[in-house]
């Protein structure tokens, strides 16, 4: 379920899950890494083929000052999780 | 409770320990499903205020949910919601500062209005220009604390940003004697109701003061350029007319609309094309400012000579516009030309008026001797052959004549005259013997001139005799004479007033083109036999009379001579025609001359009419011999004074002091110089009377007795 596809990218693969517990799934991850996130180093891709997590997970995130990215692969969805670029420039 | 204790228990007892047992362990069960139903209620209250949707029970059953521990999860998350927060306040407070820094330092006044209008935030720069110091003003609305009610409710801003529901820029706004743009801009909520209005107040007042003068400068400068009298024009690359003046149109005779595009080459005169070419294309390559003279034809196709210069307007090295400043030179030009035979005839005239002076005192003892003569032998071969040298020193004496008329000072001896007399006197005693006919042709009751008649004869017959001349095989010359009345056609050089006009044409050979600036000029002749004097003498007696000659000719047409003359303010008499004879009489005379011949042949003369005579050679001598003889019976009855004795007392300054010693003496004035102005008007220096050199006894005789018999034979 959890893979690095890149470096910098932990790969999620949450298909056949449904929300609430994609969502809490993803906070959880997001928690862990929050250091390495909020730093840069990493990305935190999810993929879930539940329609309700594409926008559960993204108002979550973005509340907590993430940036995010969905997009609409073969069947599933892609969900991006990265530092907010705000930050960037601040730091 | 110990297992050795079971062994005791009866079955009663079992059965009720199991049944506690039971009864515990369904109020545990109980209990914990209370607990899970709680996590789940407080979970899915923490997913609700995170924007989720509730836990499903067959997605997570209980076991699952204590060990995903989604509270744990979620209050981690709402640490970091906290603390995204808690920077983002932080971050909008670094916003607020920045915004406020570009509020203060964006130079420009800017305030923001409530959707009332009124004023809840400003700038500095509001405040020194709006806003009384120390006033606030927060609250109150911006009608009343900038407008200041200047403004019309039309013109008002917040209104029509309130209408528009958009940016709003007038550009020119005026408030309180200064110029501004302002902007209005609205500031919507999510819901699409406007909460503010933030307007913009860039002050223009010096850019629009720049602006105008700017405006005043172009119009000076325009005024300047229209204005100006020299002629002005612009011309492009191409050769093609940008933009001309007043004074250009108005000399050029072309309107605005007329001229702007058209190539000036085309204006210009055909001989002039090919050079000014040449040196259009000159400055265009290599800049250099040029002097120019050049002609244009006007557009009712006139010749206008102008002179200025031409520069180049380069930009980036590329010539944009040919800049011309031209003068109109026509009239110089001709005021040049009339100068130029001005000065050729003063320095002809000064040699002219010496020889002539000479030749008239050598013709006074050649003919006063042939006269001499005659009366010795009036018949025979030897009286023919005196006749033959009497013509000939006549026609010695036309020549000085026609000289002196160069003479300096050869004012003429005029008279009220009447043109239409001369003209019948002169033209058929020209035309004597000639094929050519002429006519005459009045216009009215031509008014009289003042002019000498001997002189204006000496013009009208060589002007008929050149018409005659420009016609060998014959012709008519017409001849109109009108009164010409000052009006916008005059010709140039001629000043204002009445003149009499005499227009002499013929349809003879005509004058070639380059010749026609020429033919006044003294000595300039296209004749085999000519002198080149006639049209040189009439010029200048024409001037004399402060007239004008024109000459328009076409070679193969014929050429017509036109003469000005001043209308008199006198009246015209009607002369008696004298015929003149020699009039003897009585009397003691004083004949003072410097040449020897001259007053050898006064004295035969004068001893032949009669007259007593005694020999002066200058002033001086003149001046005691007539003292000395003043108190006896030899005083003398007149003197004949000679006007010019070189290096002595001349006649003007011997009269002057004869009448101190005598003031009744009666004196003739005689000279060489028969145009002086003093033989001209010898009154008014105290003569009673003149006689030109040569003398001829008639005039000689009828002088002295009408000066001393009182009688007017003149």
């Amino acid at each position: 379920m959890k893979a690095r596809d890149a470096e910098n990218i932990v790969v999620y693969d949450i298909r056949g899950q449904i929300c609430p517990s994609c969502l809490l799934f993803t906070l959880r991850e997001v928690h862990e890494l929050r250091e390495a996130l909020k730093e840069g180093r990493i990305e935190i891709l999810i993929k879930t083929d539940n329609r309700d997590a594409t926008a559960t997970i993204p108002d979550a995130v973005a509340s907590m000052g993430y940036d995010h990215f969905v997009e609409k692969k073969e069947g599933f969805y892609e969900i991006r999780i990265m530092r907010h670029k705000q930050q960037k420039l601040a730091d | 409770m110990g297992p050795d204790k079971i062994d005791h228990l009866t079955i009663a007892e079992l059965q009720e320990q199991l049944r506690l047992a039971n009864a515990e362990n369904q109020m545990l069960v109980e209990k914990n499903h209370e607990a899970n139903a709680y996590i789940r209620e407080k979970v899915d209250q923490l997913l609700k205020v995170i924007g989720t949707i509730p836990l499903q029970p067959d997605e997570l059953d209980d076991d699952t949910l204590i060990h995903l521990d989604p509270i744990g999860i979620i209050s981690n998350t709402f640490i970091q919601i906290l603390e995204h927060l808690r920077q983002t306040n932080l971050d909008l407070e670094t916003a607020k500062k920045d915004i406020q820094a570009i509020f203060e330092s964006v130079g420009e006044a800017i305030q923001v209005l409530n959707a009332r209008g009124e004023i809840i935030a400003y700038n500095k720069k509001m405040t020194g220009l709006f806003v009384i110091q120390e006033q606030d003003v927060i609250g109150r609305t911006c009608r009343e604390a900038v407008c200041a009610d200047e403004t019309n409710e039309e013109d008002c801003l917040f209104r029509m940003v309130l209408e528009r529901r958009k940016s709003v820029r007038v550009r020119s706004w005026v408030c309180r004697n200064r110029y501004y743009e302002i902007i209005g801009t609205p500031v919507f909520d999510k819901q699409g109701i406007l909460q503010r209005v933030v307007i913009l107040y860039m002050d223009t007042t010096r850019r629009r003061r720049s602006e105008m003068a700017l405006l005043e400068s172009e119009d000076r400068f325009r005024d300047l350029f229209e204005n100006a009298t020299d002629m002005l024009q612009s011309i492009d690359p191409q050769g093609r007319i940008l933009v001309v003046n007043k004074a250009w149109r108005e000399t050029l005779g072309y309107t605005e609309e007329e001229v702007t595009g058209r190539r000036i080459l085309d204006l210009l005169h055909p001989d002039e094309v090919d050079r000014c070419r040449k040196s259009f294309e000159n400055i265009l390559r290599d800049g250099r400012e040029f002097t120019c003279q050049t002609v244009f034809i006007s557009k009712s196709g006139q010749e206008i000579s102008v002179e200025g210069k031409v520069n180049c307007r380069f930009v980036d090295g590329k010539p944009m516009a040919l800049r011309s400043v031209f003068r109109n030179i026509t009239e110089k030009l001709k005021m040049e030309e009339e100068l130029r035979r001005a000065q050729k005839l003063e320095s002809v005239g000064l040699l002219a008026g010496g020889i002539a002076h000479d030749f008239n005192n050598l013709l006074t003892g050649i003919l006063g001797n042939i006269l001499l003569a005659q009366l010795q032998a009036p018949e025979g071969d030897l009286a023919k052959l005196l006749k033959n040298t009497e013509n000939a020193a006549h026609r010695a004496q036309e020549l000085t004549r026609q000289l002196l008329t160069f003479s300096k000072g050869g004012a003429p001896v005029k008279e009220t005259a009447s043109v239409v007399d001369i003209i019948n006197e002169v033209a058929p005693f020209t035309l004597s013997g000639s094929n050519t006919n002429w006519s005459l042709e009045v216009e009215g009751e031509i008014s009289p001139v003042d002019v000498d008649s001997g002189q204006i004869s000496q013009v009208l017959e060589n002007l008929i005799i050149n018409s005659d001349q420009a016609m060998p095989d014959g012709g008519t010359i017409h001849i109109n004479i009108s009164n010409y009345i000052q009006d916008e056609h005059l010709p140039e050089l001629l000043t204002g007033g009445k003149y009499v006009k005499i227009a002499i044409k013929d349809q003879g050979v005509g004058i070639a083109r380059e010749y026609l600036p020429r033919i006044f000029d003294p000595y300039f002749t296209t004749k085999k036999r000519g002198s080149g004097l006639g049209l040189a003498t009439a010029y200048s007696i024409i001037r004399n009379h402060n007239g004008l000659i024109t000459v328009d000719s076409e070679p193969g047409r014929g050429t017509t001579m036109e003469i000005y003359l001043p209308v008199s303010t006198g009246k015209l008499e009607r002369k008696k025609t004298v015929t003149p004879e020699a009039i003897k009489g009585s009397g003691r005379i004083l004949l003072m001359d410097d040449d020897e011949v001259v007053r050898q042949v006064g004295v035969q003369m004068l001893n032949l009419l009669g007259y007593d005579v005694v020999e002066s050679c200058d002033g001086e001598d003149a001046l005691q011999k007539y003292e000395a003889a003043l108190g006896d019976a030899s005083r003398f009855d007149a003197v004949i004074l000679d006007l010019t004795i070189p290096g002595k007392m001349g006649g003007k300054e011997t009269i002057a002091r004869l009448q101190a010693i005598d003031p009744q003496v009666k004196a003739i004035v005689s000279s060489g110089y028969s145009n002086d102005p003093i033989m001209a008007e010898f009154t008014s220096y105290g003569f009673s009377g003149v006689v030109p050199k040569p003398y001829s006894l008639e005039k000689l005789g009828s002088t002295v007795h009408s000066l001393l018999f009182n009688t007017d034979n003149r």
